[in-house]
């Protein structure tokens, strides 16, 4: 699939999201999926993984150089998403301990901006508590404000 | 291709070669994690409420 570096091509429902990361490894294209967890309170999950042929694989260790760049295109997912389904919540938690850590971080860096618009929970301790910078949660939750 | 309006500084164009592949059918096991978490633990009373219904491509 051709894809723009970093322009991101979604399909009509704005459920699965492409671009293409460039760096010392070449283009490499990767995908976004937002997948119904629960229909009753429309939460979602977020995956993130390099698109092949069709399928998307969370398990592979691009490493090209440009994980910020990355993660803010799956940030603009996540709003894109949010804008178009108002009410809905996206879920996720990283595949790996150092994906998650790393998401973890990349929240808190933002926090204050993302706080802005959204509401962001974590779960500890056997309950969702607002998320607070540099604590560790087991899962992340985002929804519209 | 025609380019969705959105507040975002990234480009978002609609691909239609990707409606043929459900978000469904993706990451099937994490899917799988999350929704037993989900029977599990409750979402906050605050974000349960939910009104607006999935778009379905045409």
């Amino acid at each position: 699939m051709n894809v723009e570096p970093y322009s991101l091509g979604t399909n009509d429902e704005h459920t699965i999201y492409v671009f293409t990361s460039s760096g010392p490894k070449g283009e490499i294209v990767k995908g976004v999926a937002y997948s119904l967890i629960e229909d009753e309170t429309d939460t979602y999950n977020l995956g993130l993984g390099d698109w092949k042929d069709g399928k998307l694989d969370d398990k592979s260790r691009t490493n090209n150089g440009d994980v910020d760049k990355v993660l803010l295109i799956v940030a603009e997912t996540a709003r894109d998403f949010l804008q178009m389904y108002p009410t809905y919540k996206i879920t996720f938690k990283g595949n790996t301990y150092p994906k998650h850590r790393l998401y973890r971080r990349k929240i808190s860096v933002y926090l204050e901006e993302i706080k802005e618009e959204y509401k962001v929970v974590g779960w500890k301790d056997n309950k969702w508590c607002d998320y607070e910078s540099d604590t560790d949660y087991e899962r992340y939750l985002i929804a519209n404000k | 291709m025609k380019t969705t309006k959105n507040k975002s500084r990234t480009s978002i164009k609609t691909n239609k070669s990707l409606n043929k592949y459900s978000s469904d059918s993706f990451f099937k096991d994490k899917v799988e994690e999350a929704k037993q978490f989900f029977k599990k633990y409750e979402l906050p009373s605050h974000l349960k409420k939910t009104t607006h219904k999935r778009v379905k491509a045409a």
